[in-house]
C-alpha cells in the first residue's frame, strides 16, 4: 500500500477530535506511537502524543503531565479554563520541561513526534506544544575501538550526535565554536552537523560544504560513509578525499587547524575535510607523545607504507627480473627455498596476498571466539604446512607476513585499505615489466594523487605543492612550542597559533 | 592560455632541473669523456654558460609578453604568415625532442633491464603514463615533480657517498692536457643536449604565477642542473678512468653497477635506472605537454586535452621510426643536432627579442 | 568510463605475465664462475661453474649432510668449445635445461694459452653482455684456467666464493675488469693482473699433496703487452708491483740484522704505505722518481736488538728502506729489461705531469724509452710501534743469565 502523506499545508484545527483523527490515520500501524488523552480541569479535553521509547518517561510524568493536572485543577477552582492565550501561559508558567516550542502545521506536529518530541493538543487550541523530554537508550562514551592509544584521552564518539556534539564543545570553549544543524535524508531526517571555528577555517571551504551537503537528496543517511561519498571532490579515485574518526580529541585537533568537521546522528564516526594524504598518515597520540618519539615512529610509518604498498613487487620483480641485484648467497638461498615450489613467483605471491586478505576480512566478520580459532588456523595453513608441504616458499610467507603488518601501521583504516588494494596491480606490473613497471606503477600513483584535491585542497599538500612551513608536520612532528603556525592551506586567515617564544629554557642565573 | 593551472617559479626551476638531469644523465657522460677525455666534466660547465644565455634570452622576450607563449607571440612579432611558420616549427621541436628522449629511453630500458621486452611494449606504457600525467595539466607535472626531486637527489647523493671509496683522483690529470679544444667541442654537443633544450620553457611563461621571478630560478635551475651533471661526468670518469668511460654507452649506469658495499649492496643498476626514468619522465612529459599545448594553441582550440592523445601515438609512432638503434643516436646528437637545433635555441629568439625592442612590441612587464 | 578502460588494462596485461623478460629463479643457472682456455685447433673453451641450488640452500643443506653421500657437489663443471664466447655459450645452452645466468659470475679465469695470443677477443663478450659486471676479478693461471674451478670447496659453500674472499683481503694483485680495461686502454700503462694457483694447503706432506688437499692461491701476477701475455712474477715480484702503483694496502717486511749487530731476523708490518710517482724531464731527459713512505709496527724481533733504544730504532729503518728498495729493483728490472712492459703506470704519470712533451715525444716512443727509464726509487721507513713489548723478552733472558 503507498504511504499517504498528510496535506502539506494543513493547520492544527483546534478540534481535537478532528486533529487527532487525522494523527491516528497518519500513524496507523505504528504501535510506538502513544497517544495519551486526559483532561485540563473538568472540561478541556488534552492529548498527549509521543514516541514510545524514545521520551523519557519520568521527564513527562514530572515535568509535563503533574504541572498540567495540577493547573488544570487550579483553573477549575477559579474560573474554568481560558482558551485565549493557553498555549504560551503553559508555555511560559506551567510545563517545567526545559525546552517547549509551540507551533500549528500538522506537519510540524508529525515532525516533531518523529524525532522524540513530545506534542500537545488541546481542545480548542489551534497550536500545538513541543515539549522536548527526549530520551532514549544510549550506548555510554566508551573507549574508541578503532582508534586506540596508549597516551590520550579514552573517549569516544557515540551514535549519539548530542553526546558528540557534547565532546567537542567539552574541548572547545569558545563561540567561535559553530556548529550548523540539518537534516538529511527523505525518510531518515539524519540529523547533521557542520562544525568549524569561526575565524580559522576558510570561509569559501565552509560555503562549499554548504553547498555540498544541500545538494544530498536520499532517502536515507545511515552512516557517515553516505555523506563522504556524495560530496567528494574525485568520486572515481580509490584514495580516501575525507577522513573520519571517532575520537573527539582529534576532531579538535583539526578544528584548531580550520578544518571543518560533519558530525552525522546515529554513527560514532565524524567527517574531517579537507583532508590531505599525509594528516591520514597522522595518529592523534603523535601530539602527545614526545616529539623526538613521535617523528621517529612517523618516519617508521613512512618506511611501512611503502613496504605495505612495494615489498611484494619488489620481491617479485627482483626474483623474476633482476636476479643480478640480489646478493650472490642471497640468491642461491632463495634459489634453493624456490627449487619445489610449482608456481611462478607472480602467482605465488597473488595467492598468498589474495588469501592473507581473506584471512583478514574474515577476521573481521567472523564472531570474536570462533575468530581467533579461523586465524590460528589461517597462520598454520598459509605458514607452515604450505611451505613444507613446497606449495610455497618461506621467503614468500616472510614477504607477505611482513607486507600484511605493514599495512596496519597507517592509522586511518581508509589509507591503509587503499594501499592495501594498490599492492595488487603493483603485482602484476612487476610480473609484466619488472622494477620499470613498479616504476611506472608508483609514478601513476603519484600522477594520480596530484591531480586530486580535497575541498579545493591539494591532496599531496603540503609536499606537493611544497609549503616548507607546513612541514614542520609532515614527516617530523616538531616539539609544541615550534608549531607557531597553523596549516597554510586551510588557515590562510588566522595562521597564528601561539605567541612565538614558548620555548622552555631553564632560568638564568647569575655568576 | 590553454592551460589554467599555475605553477610558481620556484616548481618552473625545479622541472627545469629534472629536465636538464633526464636524458642527459644517460648519455653525457659518454658523449663528454669521447669528446675530451679526463676533461669532458669542464665541457658541462661551458654548457652551462650557453644554457644561461639561452635561459636569458627567452626569459627577456618571454617578460614582454607575460600572457602569452611563444606560439603567440611569434604572430604578433614576425606578423600573421613568418609568424605561423615560426610557430609551428616551435611545435615541432619538443615533438621532435620528445620523441628522441622516448627513444634513448626505450634502448637504454630495453637494454639493461628487459633484453626480451618489445621495445615499443616499453616506450607505449611510459608514454600512457605519461599522457595521464599531461591531462592534469602543468600543475600536476610541477606538483609530480616536486614530490619526487627530493627523494631522487637524495639517492643520487647516496650513490656518490657510496662510489666515494672508488674514486681514483687521478684519472682527473691533466687537466686540459690537449689544450682547450677538445673541450669546446664537446660543450657544444652539451649545449644542445639538454642545455639548449630549456627553450621549451618559453611555452610554460605564461603559467607562471609569479613571473617576476622566474628568471632567477630558471638561472638556478641551469645552474643547479650544470652541477649534476658535472657530478655524474666527474664520478664516471673517477670510477672507471676516461678511456673506459668514452667506451661504454651509459657510463652512469656501469658506475652504479660498479657499487660493492657490506657484501651485499652490489649491482644496484636498476635502482639507477629508475632515477634515469623518473627524471626522464618528467623531460618527456614536459616535450610532450609542449607539443600538446603548442598545437592546441597554433590551432586556437578551446583545451588542448583534446590533442594530447593524439599527439602520444604520433609520437610514438615517430620514436620508433625515426630511432632505430643507438649508435645512430649517438652520432647524430654528437654531430648533428648541434647546428640543427641552434636556430631553434638561440637564433629564432633572439631575431624576435630584436625585432621585438625596435618595433617597441610587448607592453609593460608582469607585475609592474 | 575511464576506470573500466584502467580495469580493461590490468585484465589485458595478466596473461602477458608470462612471457618476455621474465625467467622465475628456477628456470636459472647460475654462474658463479668461468673460465677459459684456448684449445688445439683454435677454438675457444669455455667451462663455467654453476651453483646448484638444491644441494646449496637450507634444505639441502640438512638433507645432504643427513645421507652424507659424497656425489652430491653444491656446483657443477660444465665446458663446451666453441668459436666465439658466446658460441660456446650457446652450445653450452643446448646440454643444459636451465637459462645461463652470468650476473653472478665474480671471476674470470684464463688459461696461459688463451692469454698468450691475446685476451681481447674473449674478453669483449664480458663488458658487452648485459649480464657483464665490470667488477669481476679477472684471473690468470699457468696452465689449464679448467682446473681451477674444479676444485671442491671447504670454507665457503662454493670455490669462486673463496677465490673472490682471497682476492678481496688485498693480499696479491685485486684486479677488476675495469681496471684491466683502463690499463688496456688507457695510454703508458700495460695491463698486469693476479695469478691464481692450485697448491696444496699444507706442505710438509707429500703424500697428500696428489689432489685432494689443493687450494687456490692468489699468488703472483701475469704481465702483459697490449693484450698479450709475457711473462709471470713471483709473489714476492708481486709485491714491488703493488708497492710502485700504490696498491698495496699490507706487507711484512723481514730484514736480516747483520752479524756483528746480533744476527736475527726482524719482521715488521707496514700499516700505512703510499708511493708517489713523480717524473721528472730536465733538458729533454726523463727520470721516474718513486718516493715510497711507510709506517711500520714491529710484529716480530728475534734478534738481540733493543727496541727501546730510538738509535736501534733508526738503524732497523734504514734496514727496512734497503729491503724495500733491493726487492723494488728487483720486480722493475723485470719489468724493463725482461718483459719491456710499463705495468707500473710510468707513462701514465709523465703524461699526467708533462702532457704536451707526452703528445710529442713520448706518447710513440714509449716502448723504447721505458727500458731505459731511469727510476730513482727513495723508500721512507717509519717505525711507529712496537707492538705489545719493547725490548724483546728474549733477550732479557739472555742478559739475566
Amino acid at each position: 500500500m503507498e504511504y499517504r502523506t498528510p496535506p502539506n499545508n494543513e493547520l492544527v484545527s483546534g478540534e481535537i477530535a478532528l486533529d487527532l483523527g487525522m494523527l491516528r490515520t497518519t500513524f496507523e500501524r505504528s504501535s510506538d506511537v502513544v497517544f495519551r488523552e486526559f483532561q485540563l480541569g473538568d472540561t478541556q479535553a488534552a492529548v498527549m502524543i509521543f514516541l514510545d521509547g524514545m521520551v523519557d518517561p519520568l521527564i513527562v510524568d514530572s515535568d509535563i503531565m503533574q504541572p498540567l493536572l495540577k493547573y488544570g485543577e487550579q483553573m477549575q477552582q477559579k474560573s474554568g479554563v481560558s482558551l485565549t492565550g493557553l498555549e504560551s501561559l503553559l508555555k511560559n508558567q506551567v510545563i517545567t520541561a526545559s525546552q517547549v516550542n509551540t507551533g500549528g502545521q500538522i506537519q510540524d506536529v508529525i515532525d516533531h513526534i518523529l524525532v522524540g518530541d513530545t506534542v500537545l493538543l488541546i481542545d480548542g487550541v489551534n497550536k500545538a506544544l513541543f515539549i522536548s523530554a527526549r530520551g532514549w537508550g544510549k550506548r555510554a562514551v566508551e573507549e574508541p575501538a578503532t582508534e586506540a592509544v596508549i597516551r590520550g584521552p579514552r573517549e569516544g564518539f557515540t551514535e549519539d550526535l548530542l553526546t558528540n556534539i557534547t565532546l567537542i564543545r567539552r574541548r572547545l570553549r569558545t563561540p567561535q565554536l559553530k556548529i550548523e544543524g540539518m537534516q538529511l535524508g527523505r525518510l531518515s531526517k539524519t540529523d547533521v552537523a557542520i562544525t568549524y571555528l569561526e575565524g580559522i577555517a576558510d570561509e569559501a571551504v565552509i560555503e562549499e560544504v554548504r553547498k555540498r551537503m544541500n545538494r544530498i537528496d536520499i532517502d536515507a543517511i545511515l552512516e557517515s560513509g553516505y555523506v563522504e561519498e556524495l560530496i567528494e571532490d574525485s568520486p572515481f579515485s580509490i584514495f580516501p578525499q575525507i577522513n573520519y574518526t571517532e575520537r573527539p580529541d582529534r576532531i579538535v585537533g583539526n578544528l584548531l587547524e580550520g578544518k571543518v568537521g560533519i558530525l552525522i546522528d546515529n554513527t560514532p564516526f565524524a567527517l574531517i575535510l579537507p583532508v590531505t594524504f599525509f594528516e591520514m598518515m597522522q595518529a592523534s597520540e603523535d601530539y602527545y607523545q614526545r616529539y623526538i618519539v613521535s617523528t621517529l615512529i612517523r618516519l617508521l610509518r613512512y618506511m611501512f607504507l611503502v613496504i605495505a604498498l612495494l615489498l611484494p613487487s619488489l620481491y617479485i620483480a627482483l626474483l623474476t627480473f633482476h636476479q643480478e641485484m640480489l646478493p650472490t648467497s642471497l640468491l642461491l638461498s632463495a634459489a634453493a627455498s624456490r627449487e619445489a615450489v610449482p608456481f611462478p613467483a607472480i602467482v605465488e605471491a597473488l595467492l598468498m596476498e589474495i588469501s592473507f586478505e581473506a584471512l583478514r576480512e574474515a577476521g573481521v566478520r567472523l564472531p570474536r571466539p570462533v575468530g581467533q580459532a579461523v586465524s590460528i588456523v589461517g597462520a598454520l595453513v598459509i605458514g607452515e604446512a604450505a611451505v613444507s608441504a613446497g606449495i610455497v616458499s618461506a621467503p614468500m610467507v616472510i614477504i607477505v607476513s611482513i607486507t600484511g603488518i605493514a599495512s596496519f601501521i597507517v592509522p586511518s583504516y581508509s589509507q591503509a585499505i587503499t594501499i592495501r588494494l594498490l599492492r595488487f596491480p603493483m603485482m602484476i606490473m612487476a610480473g609484466t615489466l619488472g622494477l620499470y613497471g613498479v616504476l611506472l606503477g608508483v609514478l601513476f600513483i603519484l600522477i594520480h594523487m596530484s591531480r586530486l584535491r580535497s575541498f579545493g585542497v591539494p591532496y599531496l599538500s603540503p609536499l606537493a605543492p611544497l609549503h616548507a612551513s607546513d612541514l614542520k608536520d609532515v614527516l617530523i612532528r616538531v616539539p609544541w612550542w615550534g608549531m607557531v603556525r597553523r596549516s597554510t592551506e586551510t588557515a590562510k586567515n588566522n595562521p597564528r597559533r601561539m605567541k612565538g617564544t614558548l620555548r622552555p629554557r631553564p632560568p638564568k642565573r647569575g655568576g | 592560455m590553454l592551460d589554467r593551472g599555475k605553477i610558481n617559479a620556484r616548481q618552473a626551476g625545479f622541472l627545469m632541473f629534472t629536465f636538464l638531469l633526464g636524458s642527459a644523465s644517460v648519455i653525457v657522460p659518454s658523449s663528454a669523456a669521447s669528446f675530451a677525455k679526463q676533461d669532458g666534466w669542464l665541457t658541462i660547465i661551458f654548457a652551462a654558460l650557453i644554457g644561461i644565455a639561452v635561459v636569458l634570452i627567452f626569459t627577456n622576450l618571454g617578460l614582454l609578453f607575460p600572457e602569452q607563449s611563444i606560439i603567440q607571440y611569434s604572430e604578433i612579432i614576425l606578423g600573421k604568415w613568418i609568424g605561423k611558420i615560426v610557430g609551428f616549427l616551435y611545435v615541432l621541436y619538443p615533438f621532435y625532442s620528445g620523441a628522441l628522449v622516448i627513444g634513448i629511453f626505450r634502448d637504454y630500458v630495453t637494454v639493461t633491464a628487459l633484453p626480451g621486452t618489445p621495445a615499443i611494449i616499453v616506450s607505449g606504457s611510459m608514454l600512457a603514463v605519461v599522457a595521464y600525467a599531461i591531462r592534469g595539466g602543468i600543475e600536476t607535472l610541477g606538483r609530480v615533480n616536486e614530490l619526487i626531486l627530493p627523494f631522487r637527489q637524495l639517492i643520487v647523493l647516496l650513490i656518490i657517498v657510496l662510489l666515494i671509496t672508488d674514486f681514483k683522483w687521478n684519472h682527473l690529470l691533466p687537466i686540459l692536457g690537449d689544450g682547450i679544444v677538445p673541450v669546446m667541442k664537446g660543450s657544444i654537443s652539451a649545449a644542445s643536449i639538454p642545455f639548449g633544450e630549456t627553450i621549451v620553457f618559453a611555452m610554460l611563461l605564461p603559467n607562471i604565477s609569479n613571473i617576476r621571478k622566474v628568471r632567477r630560478s630558471y638561472i638556478f635551475a641551469v645552474l643547479l642542473g650544470g652541477l649534476m651533471l658535472t657530478m655524474s661526468v666527474l664520478s664516471a670518469i673517477l670510477v672507471l678512468g676516461p678511456s673506459v668511460v668514452a667506451r661504454l654507452n651509459y657510463p652512469a649506469h656501469e658506475i652504479i653497477k660498479y657499487i660493492e658495499k657490506m657484501g651485499f649492496l652490489t649491482d644496484m643498476d636498476t635502482l639507477g635506472m629508475t632515477l634515469w626514468i623518473s627524471s626522464g619522465f618528467m623531460k618527456i612529459a614536459i616535450f610532450y605537454y609542449c607539443a600538446a599545448v603548442g598545437l592546441a594553441q597554433w590551432c586556437r582550440l578551446s583545451d588542448y586535452r583534446s590533442v594530447v592523445i593524439p599527439i602520444g601515438v604520433l609520437i610514438f609512432i615517430f620514436s620508433i621510426a625515426a630511432y632505430g638503434n643507438l649508435i645512430e643516436d649517438a652520432v647524430f646528437l654528437g654531430t648533428i643536432w648541434p647546428f640543427f637545433s641552434f636556430p631553434f635555441v638561440i637564433l629564432l629568439p633572439l631575431l624576435m627579442l630584436i625585432i621585438a625592442k625596435i618595433r617597441r612590441l610587448g607592453g609593460k612587464r608582469a607585475g609592474e | 568510463m575511464r576506470k573500466l578502460g584502467i580495469l580493461l588494462l590490468i585484465l589485458v596485461m595478466l596473461p602477458m605475465t608470462g612471457c618476455w623478460s621474465r625467467t622465475e629463479l628456477n628456470d636459472l643457472s647460475i654462474v658463479t664462475a668461468a673460465a677459459i682456455d684456448k684449445m688445439d685447433d683454435g677454438k675457444y673453451l669455455l667451462t663455467l661453474q654453476i651453483a646448484v641450488p638444491t644441494m646449496l640452500g637450507p634444505v639441502g643443506n640438512s638433507s645432504s649432510s643427513g645421507t652424507g653421500s659424497g656425489g652430491e657437489k653444491p656446483t657443477a663443471i660444465v665446458s663446451e668449445k666453441g668459436e666465439t664466447i658466446m658460441d660456446a655459450c650457446r652450445k653450452l645452452q643446448k646440454k643444459l635445461p636451465r637459462r645461463l645466468f652470468f650476473s653472478h659470475s665474480r671471476i674470470i679465469v684464463i688459461g696461459e694459452k688463451q692469454a698468450r695470443e691475446g685476451v681481447s677477443p674473449v674478453l669483449d663478450f664480458f663488458v658487452r653482455y648485459r649480464e657483464s659486471r665490470l667488477r669481476s676479478f679477472i684471473l690468470f693461471t699457468q696452465g689449464k684456467a679448467a682446473d681451477i674451478l674444479k676444485l671442491n670447496a671447504k670454507w665457503e659453500k662454493i670455490s669462486a666464493e673463496e677465490i673472490r674472499e682471497e682476492e678481496q683481503r688485498h693480499i696479491g694483485l685485486q684486479i677488476y675488469l675495469k681496471d684491466f680495461f683502463h690499463m688496456l686502454l688507457a695510454d703508458g700503462i700495460e695491463p698486469v693482473a693476479a695469478q691464481v694457483a692450485l697448491m696444496s694447503t699444507e706442505i710438509d706432506s707429500e703424500e697428500s699433496s696428489s689432489g685432494q688437499e689443493m687450494n687456490a692461491a692468489i699468488s703472483g701476477s701475469a704481465v702483459f703487452r697490449k693484450d698479450k701475455l709475457v711473462g709471470w712474477l713471483n709473489d714476492a715480484e708481486t709485491r714491488g708491483v703493488l708497492w710502485l702503483r700504490n696498491e698495496l694496502k699490507t706487507s711484512i717486511v723481514t730484514v736480516d740484522i747483520p752479524e756483528d749487530k746480533g744476527g736475527g731476523k726482524i719482521s715488521a708490518a707496514a700499516v700505512r704505505e703510499t708511493t708517489e710517482i713523480k717524473p721528472i724531464l730536465r733538458n729533454g731527459k726523463l727520470k721516474i722518481k718513486a718516493e715510497i713512505f711507510m709506517e711500520n709496527t714491529l710484529y716480530e724481533n728475534n734478534s738481540k736488538l733493543d727496541m727501546s733504544d730510538p738509535r736501534v730504532i733508526q738503524f732497523v729503518e734504514r734496514e727496512l728502506e734497503q729491503d724495500i728498495k733491493k726487492r723494488i729493483q728487483l720486480t722493475l728490472d723485470k719489468a724493463q729489461k725482461t718483459f719491456n712492459s710499463d705495468i707500473f703506470g710510468f707513462g701514465t704519470a709523465v703524461y699526467r705531469t708533462y702532457p704536451k712533451a707526452w703528445n710529442r715525444q713520448f706518447k710513440d716512443s714509449w716502448d723504447d724509452v721505458f727500458p731505459e727509464l731511469e727510476v730513482d726509487i727513495k723508500p721512507h721507513a717509519k717505525l711507529v710501534r712496537t707492538g705489545l713489548t719493547n725490548k724483546s723478552m728474549i733477550m732479557v733472558e739472555e742478559e739475566s743469565e
